[in-house]
C-alpha cells in the first residue's frame, strides 16, 4: 500500500469498516510509514475528543418530564374508550361470542395511528418478489387471507412486505414505490367497530392516510404525497 | 396466537428505547434549527417509537431504529413546513472544494484542536452543511456503522463514506479557523505557497454569512 491509498482509506480504517485483508495491508503500511501513522493517530485523537465532548450533551430535564407525561397518557388506554369498562364487561357476559369484538385495552389508539407509526419506523421488506411469492410468504405467517393490495400499474412498484402488528392484531405492511414516493399499505382483519363503511381520508404529520375496506380486510394507505395523488393509487374500492 | 401485554411493552420500551433519549436529543440537535425544534422532534419520535414498538425487531440496534424514526419525523415536518430544500441542503451539494484531500502532518494546530471546548466543537458543527454534520455526528459521536448511517440518512454507503470523509475534514478546518489557526496552519503544514485558491479553507462559510448562498 502506498500513502495515497492509506489516505483514501483512513476513514474506513478509523471506523473499523475495512475488510480484514485490507486492514492488514493498512496496518503494515502504518507500521512502515511514520507520516501516515501520525496522521491516523491524530484522527483517532480528534475523533475521541469530539465524541467525548459532544457525548456530554444531555436531553434537558424539561424534555424528560414532558415525554414522561405523554407516555403515561399513551399508557392509559381506558380513557380513550367509548364504551365504559363496566358496560363492556356486562355486554361481554350477555354476549360471550362478541367478546373479542370490543375495543380491547391493549389497543390504546386508533389503528390508523399504528399504521402511521409503522410507516415511519419500518426498516424494509422481509419478503420481496412477485405477488405470488409475497402472498405465500405472508400467508404462512398471518391468520387472515392476505392479498397484495394495490393493482399493478405504471408508476407503482411493490418493494416487498413485512409482517407487523397494529395494536394487538396481526397485520401485514406492503411497501411501494409510487413514482418516487414511499407508500405503505397496512392490511389487517377488522374487529367489528373499526371496519369503515367508506374510505376515510386524513392528514397526519404531513402524510396522507386513507383507510378503506377491501375484501373483508381493512387497508390503511400511508404516503408522503398529496390526497389528489392517492386517488390514482387506491384502486376501484374507492369510488370518487 | 399473538400474545400481547401492554405492561410488558412498557417495560421493554423503558429498558431498550428510553436509555437512548440523550442520543436522540444529540441527533435531533444535528438536524434541527434550534433546541425547541430538537425537543419537539425527540418527543414525537419517542411517542411514535412507543406506538410502533411491536414492530421493532429484537436484535437490530434500538438506537439506529430510533434515529431512523427521528429522521423520518424530521423530513415529514420539513415537507409540511414547505422547507423541503433549505439553504444548507443546497450548500451541501457543492462539489469537491479541493482542500479536504490534501495530506497534512502533525502540526501545532492539533494540540489546540484536542483542547477545543464543547462550545467550539458545537459551533464548528453548526457551521457545516447539514448532510455533513449529520454524517459526522452519527459516525463520530454516536458510533453508528456505515450501514446504519446509510439507513438513517437514506443514502447509499458510498455517499455516507464521502460525507464522513469530507465532513471530518471540514470540522477540522472549521475548528482550526475558530481557534485562529486556520489558513496559516494549513499552509504551513502542507508546505504550500500562499496560493489564494488553496488558501481558502471553507469558502462557502463566508458566502453563507453574506446571505447569498450559492
Amino acid at each position: 500500500m502506498v500513502c495515497e491509498e492509506a489516505i483514501r482509506y483512513e476513514d474506513l480504517y478509523l471506523d473499523g469498516e475495512m475488510a480484514p485483508d485490507e486492514r492488514l495491508r493498512m496496518e503494515a503500511h502504518l507500521a512502515a510509514c511514520p507520516a501516515c501513522r501520525n496522521r491516523v493517530t491524530e484522527w483517532i485523537r480528534i475523533r475521541a475528543v469530539v465524541r467525548q465532548r459532544m457525548g456530554e450533551v444531555r436531553a434537558p430535564a424539561s424534555l424528560r418530564e414532558a415525554l414522561d407525561h405523554r407516555l403515561r397518557r399513551e399508557r392509559n388506554p381506558s380513557r380513550r374508550r367509548l364504551i365504559p369498562l363496566a358496560l363492556a364487561a356486562s355486554l361481554a357476559l350477555t354476549l360471550p361470542l362478541a367478546k373479542g369484538l370490543w375495543s380491547r385495552p391493549e389497543d390504546p389508539l386508533p389503528l390508523e395511528d399504528h399504521a402511521v407509526a409503522t410507516h415511519l419506523a419500518i426498516a424494509g421488506p422481509e419478503v420481496q418478489g412477485d405477488r405470488a411469492t409475497v402472498e405465500s410468504f405472508l400467508q404462512a405467517r398471518v391468520p387472515f387471507p392476505v392479498r397484495v393490495p394495490l393493482p399493478d400499474r405504471p408508476g407503482i412498484r411493490l418493494l416487498g412486505a413485512r409482517v407487523a402488528r397494529v395494536g394487538s392484531r396481526p397485520a401485514v405492511v406492503y411497501l411501494y414505490d409510487a413514482s418516487g414516493h414511499r407508500v405503505s399499505v397496512t392490511q389487517y382483519a377488522p374487529a367489528g367497530e373499526d371496519l369503515p363503511g367508506a374510505p376515510r381520508v386524513g392528514q397526519r404529520d404531513g402524510l396522507t392516510v386513507v383507510t378503506y375496506p377491501a375484501e373483508g380486510l381493512v387497508q390503511t394507505v400511508v404516503g408522503d404525497l398529496p390526497e389528489s395523488a392517492v386517488s390514482g393509487i387506491v384502486p376501484a374500492a374507492w369510488p370518487r | 396466537m399473538w400474545p400481547f401485554d401492554a405492561s410488558d411493552r412498557r417495560r421493554r420500551f423503558e429498558r431498550e428505547a428510553l436509555p437512548h433519549l440523550d442520543a436522540c436529543y444529540r441527533f435531533a440537535l444535528a438536524l434541527a434549527r434550534d433546541h425547541a425544534e430538537a425537543d419537539d422532534l425527540v418527543q414525537e419520535t419517542m411517542i411514535r417509537a412507543y406506538r410502533a414498538f411491536d414492530s421493532y425487531a429484537e436484535g437490530t440496534r434500538c438506537k439506529a431504529w430510533l434515529f431512523r424514526i427521528l429522521k423520518n419525523v424530521f423530513l415529514n415536518r420539513r415537507r409540511t413546513d414547505g422547507r423541503e430544500v433549505d439553504l444548507e441542503e443546497s450548500l451541501g451539494a457543492i462539489q469537491d472544494l479541493g482542500w479536504e484531500d490534501r495530506p497534512f502532518y502533525r502540526s501545532p494546530e492539533d494540540a489546540a484542536i484536542l483542547a477545543a471546548t464543547r462550545d467550539r466543537i458545537e459551533e464548528a458543527l453548526r457551521r457545516m452543511p447539514r448532510d455533513f454534520r449529520e454524517a459526522v455526528v452519527l459516525a463520530d459521536v454516536e458510533g453508528l456503522s456505515y450501514q446504519e448511517i446509510s439507513e438513517v440518512m437514506g443514502t447509499p454507503i458510498g455517499t455516507v463514506m464521502s460525507r464522513i470523509h469530507r465532513g471530518r475534514r471540514m470540522l477540522r478546518a472549521l475548528l482550526s479557523e475558530s481557534l485562529g489557526l486556520g489558513q496559516e496552519a494549513q499552509r504551513e503544514t502542507t508546505g504550500e505557497t500562499a496560493d489564494p485558491e488553496s488558501g481558502r479553507v471553507i469558502p462557502w462559510v463566508a458566502s453563507r454569512e453574506g446571505g447569498h448562498g450559492l
